[in-house]
């Protein structure tokens, strides 16, 4: 372990500590937001997104950016809660997608990042090529032609037409591949030597090896299909199946208090399992550990 | 076999799809129309438009990329030292990503709006107003929000990258007497090379995606400098012209290719060197 | 050396592209949804004339399902055609009763979205963006509502089957009975695929007491924007009772109108080119700020910031009070006799004016359009349905919203108005539910206007039209100035104009 003084620790801290506020801030804001009324909300938010005549002092016309609300209220929440009810089931929708999607992508994932790290077979680099090449297409390309299949399939409006597909994504098996890559090549030929087949190896050093990649990939995963939009709007037609990113991805700007108390209760989850995977961050695995 | 489940349901959901968008991009007519060899390649690098927005994508992630890369890579060195609050600032920095875009939205348009904030400390100020998704500015509005929005998805990478590196690699170097920068250079950036070359992709992904925010605040046919691919391809999809659609995918996914096979061949250049 | 294996293995994975592709190319022939592959090649050639050859009695259906394949059937031997709409419409699911009630083989499923109005908008672009995909893959419902769709694209990709076709070879089809007016000049070419089942009229209303104390002659069957603008001149030079010459919704609307009947002057299809930073755009600009600042045109239109409207005097946004001239829509002959009477005691319709290089005549907004899905398999039975819809218009009342397509039902509406002797106007309106008598004559003017419009007015999916509206705006409220906003325009327009 290398020794650090406490003036580059507190340098360090300082410089963090401006960027963590720097990105806070819109959190900071849409929490506040949300405890606004929608008549503070409306008062100071009303020009945006307008034109004021200058002849009628629209020179000096401004919205108000408000940190701390006038009025503590939980007016907002009550709104989103209460009188519309399908935001909590929307909010079960999307943890019904998300999981099975994270859980399942992270398996199939990680069998297939193995094979692409650390097996030879004929044709692997190519083929690694053509998942990375479908990762990189715009939604609108394959749109279309997912349609198609999903149709053919029979999942049409049923929430398979997510997961499935989800599951297979290849972000997974591109990014554990790199982690995997990370791994030399000396373990796992160390434990061949003692006569292991490829699924020990796999199993009891390659994935224990991988896990900041593993725990990385889950965060990442839940963020991106809890946010995910266009899939579920073009294949679940039926309003109350849809995941919660749609409701959000609905509200308008007549209502920019409900907007923000919703996010907030949306980001809640999400905010938990950083706070969670927090420690799984912490400290790596060392790898001279094991070596020995 | 390990490849098995994996290669049979992304054969399904992306190989198919792409390969008939792929194949759609070389016909007329919607599905099943008259194979018309280049016709709509020819016709989309015709299309001022078009030129326009891989231009402006082109200089987008050419100046957003890697900005992003270098600054996360930075708080990823920075938070992999022993700091304060470690866990609270790692956590702050990677908070915008569960942040819904319906909020930021509506978050960036307090600041850039026309009647917003920003203008108003500048006419605070005594200066004119400033259209800043309108102007010459736009595009670095859009790279400010490209940046808050992914530092800390790049930063969990760079992090996890970082915490395989073995330790005692910096302590065998320390021994040998080298300096701070020769083990930045030759151990940390050297064991990230897998990383960033994820890093490096993933970055241009997530480049596409700032268009929903850029959508939502500036709409089909934005400021000329922030008119992208994203709003060539989203405008063919409203106008149902999959072809030219396709076949700017294609375009572009062949760049990004090209890109991906030089990165990878790096990578696998430094796998052979360490091993 | 590591560099030619690498170029061996880019082509490899080219190859393992194209050899799936090739298999695939053969995979979306035969399974590759439905009608859509007989599609491609059927309907470029064969879009009006040709029999259907699944053997169904009745004439139409384009070729789309010259593949022989079954037509849907449902349960119990019942063919289904199922119809999309955005909004729930009451008529359609009448027409639904009543049609599956006369013809029990056919079944019909209603497809519409509930919504509300704060996620309004965004249920529409689902509604469009779906659909989109829907169509595009060749499936989607067998009729479509095409009001908020994309006509002018679907028609151009070949997802709509020819109405029009079908409509003249149908011997049954009394085409005399229906506004030829308007089904004429909705066609695309000699082609009709979007069909609609009644129209607004799109006009103008106006104080003929005033106007014609004023001494000012008017021929609104002819007139242009330039006569317009004479008549503008003299009225206003009369200093009559009112400050104003026209009313609308803001200069920007007057602006966007007045370069969509310019077209041509701004715009150049063929090159892609826009001359937006011209003199002559900016100096329309100012025309048009100079005509609000002078009172020629003003607008009730919201007052900016809260109090300050109370000032009332004439100002770039266009503030002001009282015209000779206001928009109006008319949505039925009910809407007719209470939205002018709205308007003041001696105000009648007059035609809008067109551009100068339009042909004479008024300006109709379609309503309750119809399509039909080119990959249906069921086109001959739509055709029927939409026939039925169109003669079923007969014995609605004169306040439903549209004027019907079918012409015995607009006269039945206006018959039933005359003998009512009264109407009595919205208890919401500004005339607070009051009834007044009908004016026969007055009626009697309105079959002259229906008649008399031939020129649909483009919608808000007009891009040229929505970009300038926009722009503007800032221009009127005089935070930008002309040049600024005409390079912005300009820009704009270039792109849209050379995707």
């Amino acid at each position: 372990m290398r020794s650090s003084g406490v003036v580059p620790k507190t340098a360090a801290t300082l410089a963090l500590g401006i960027v963590a506020a720097a990105m806070l801030l819109p959190i900071a804001l849409t929490v506040a937001n949300s405890l606004m009324s929608e008549l503070e909300i409306g008062r100071n938010y009303d020009l945006l997104d307008r034109m004021v005549d200058t002849a009628h002092g629209g020179a000096d016309a401004f919205a108000h950016l408000k940190v701390l609300p006038d009025w503590l209220t939980f007016e907002q929440f009550a709104q989103v809660l209460i009188r519309s009810p399908h935001f909590l089931s929307m909010f079960w929708n999307s943890a019904a997608l998300v999981v099975p999607i994270v859980a399942g992508q992270t398996v199939v994932a990680s069998l297939a990042a193995y094979a692409f790290a650390k097996l030879r077979f004929i044709g692997r680099d190519k083929l690694f090529m053509v998942y990375l090449m479908t990762m990189l297409m715009p939604f609108q390309v394959t749109l279309v032609p997912n349609y198609m299949v999903i149709d053919r399939l029979g999942l049409m409006n049923h929430a398979s037409a997510i997961i499935l597909p989800g599951i297979f994504g290849a972000f997974g098996v591109f990014m554990l591949r790199q982690f995997m890559a990370h791994i030399p090549r000396g373990y796992a030929e160390a434990a061949k030597m003692d006569g292991a087949g490829h699924l020990t190896i796999f199993a009891r050093i390659v994935l224990p090896l991988a896990k900041p990649g593993l725990s990385a990939l889950t965060v990442l995963l839940f963020v991106d299909y809890w946010n995910m939009i266009e899939q579920p709007l073009i294949f679940l037609q039926d309003a109350v199946k849809q995941p919660l990113s749609l409701y959000l991805a609905q509200i308008n700007q007549h209502e920019r208090g409900v907007g923000f108390a919703a996010s907030a209760l949306y980001m809640a989850p999400m905010v938990l399992l950083f706070l969670y995977a927090e420690s799984d961050f912490v400290e790596g695995i060392q790898l001279s550990g094991i070596k020995g | 076999m390990f490849l098995a489940p994996s290669l049979i349901g992304f054969s399904i959901f992306y190989l198919i799809p792409f390969l008939i968008g792929l194949y759609e991009s070389f016909t007329d007519g919607n599905l099943g129309g008259v194979f018309v060899c280049l016709h709509n390649y020819r016709e989309l690098l015709a299309s001022g438009s078009f030129r326009k927005a891989a231009l402006n994508t082109l200089l987008f992630t050419g100046i957003g990329v890697p900005l992003l890369i270098a600054s996360s890579l930075g708080l990823a060195l920075l938070l992999h030292r022993p700091v304060y609050l470690r866990g609270w600032l790692r956590t702050s920095i990677v908070m915008p990503l569960v942040v819904p875009v319906a909020s930021v939205v509506m978050i960036w348009q307090i600041f850039f709006d026309w009647n917003g904030t920003l203008n108003e400390w500048l006419h605070h100020f005594s200066h004119g107003r400033v259209d800043w998704m309108q102007s010459e500015w736009s595009m670095s509005v859009v790279v400010l929000m490209y940046l808050w929005k992914n530092i800390g998805y790049n930063m969990i990478l760079f992090l996890a990258g970082l915490q395989t590196i073995p330790k005692d690699y910096y302590e065998t170097a320390e021994i040998e007497g080298a300096g701070r920068m020769r083990q930045l250079i030759h151990i940390t950036l050297v064991y990230l090379t897998p990383t960033m070359v994820f890093v490096v992709l993933i970055s241009i992904v997530n480049s596409f995606k700032v268009f929903r925010e850029t959508y939502l605040l500036a709409g089909d046919y934005p400021y000329d400098r922030l008119y992208m691919m994203q709003h060539y391809m989203n405008n063919m999809f409203f106008s149902l012209d999959i072809q030219k659609l396709t076949a700017a995918a294609a375009l572009m996914v062949v760049c990004i290719v090209a890109m991906a096979a030089g990165l990878l061949r790096a990578e696998r250049q430094y796998r052979e060197s360490t091993e | 050396m590591k560099k030619i294996k690498f170029r061996f293995g880019l082509q490899a994975a080219c190859l393992l592209l194209f050899l799936p592709l090739a298999a695939c190319g053969g995979n979306s022939g035969s399974g590759g949804s439905g009608g859509a592959n007989a599609n491609g090649t059927g309907t470029n050639g064969t879009s009006a004339g040709e029999v259907s050859q699944t053997g169904t009695a009745l004439p139409g259906g384009s070729s789309a399902e010259a593949g022989g394949e079954a037509p849907a059937v449902g349960a119990g031997g019942k063919k289904k055609i199922v119809f999309a709409s955005f909004w729930p419409d009451e008529k359609f699911k009448e027409a639904k009763k009543k049609y599956e009630a006369a013809h029990p083989n056919i079944e019909i499923e209603l497809q519409d979205v509930q919504t509300d109005d704060a996620h309004l908008e965004a249920e529409i672009e689902k509604f469009v963006t779906t659909t989109n995909a829907a169509m595009m893959a060749g499936k989607g419902p067998d009729m479509l509502q095409m009001d908020l769709l994309a006509a002018d694209s679907y028609v151009k990709h070949k997802l709509l089957a020819d109405i029009g076709a079908m409509m003249d070879r149908d011997p049954d089809f009394p085409k005399q009975d229906y506004f030829s007016n308007i089904l004429d000049n909705v066609r695309v070419g000699k082609s009709l695929y979007s069909l609609p089942l009644s129209f607004f009229l799109s006009g103008l209303a106006g104080d003929e007491a005033a106007i014609a104390s004023a001494g000012v002659q008017i021929d609104d069957k002819k007139w242009s924007w330039d006569d317009f603008a004479n008549t503008a001149k003299q009225l206003i030079a009369a200093k009559g009772p009112y400050s104003s010459v026209l009313a609308t919704s803001g200069p920007e609307f007057l602006l966007a109108d007045m370069v969509q009947d310019n077209y041509r002057l701004f715009i150049d299809e063929a090159s892609g080119t826009a001359k937006f930073e011209s003199a002559s755009f900016t100096g329309l600009m100012n025309q048009v700020k100079t005509m609000c600042e002078a009172g020629v045109v003003n607008s009730q239109g919201i007052a900016m910031v809260p109090g300050a409207a109370a000032a009332g005097a004439p100002s770039a946004n266009c503030s002001g009070r009282g015209a000779y001239f206001e928009d109006v829509q008319i949505n039925s002959p009910w809407d007719y006799l209470v939205t002018l009477r709205e308007h003041g005691e001696h105000v009648r319709l007059y035609a809008k004016p067109h551009a100068q290089t339009t042909a004479d005549g008024g300006y109709f907004r379609t309503y309750r359009n119809v399509a039909i899905n080119a990959s249906s398999k069921v086109q001959a039975e739509a055709w029927d349905f939409i026939k039925f819809m169109m003669e079923d218009e007969i014995g609605n009342p004169p306040e439903t919203a549209g004027i019907p397509i079918n012409k015995k039902a607009f006269a039945q509406q206006v018959q039933q108005l005359k003998q009512a002797g009264t109407v009595k106007a919205y208890e919401e309106g500004p005339l607070h539910g009051m009834s007044f008598p009908v004016d026969a004559e007055m009626l009697d003017r309105l079959e002259a206007y229906v008649e008399g419009a031939i020129h649909p007015v483009r919608d808000s999916s007009d891009k040229v039209w929505e970009l300038v509206k926009n722009e503007a705006v800032s221009f009127f409220a005089g935070q930008k100035s002309a040049e600024a906003v005409a390079k912005l325009i300009q820009n704009k327009v270039t792109t849209y104009l050379n995707e």
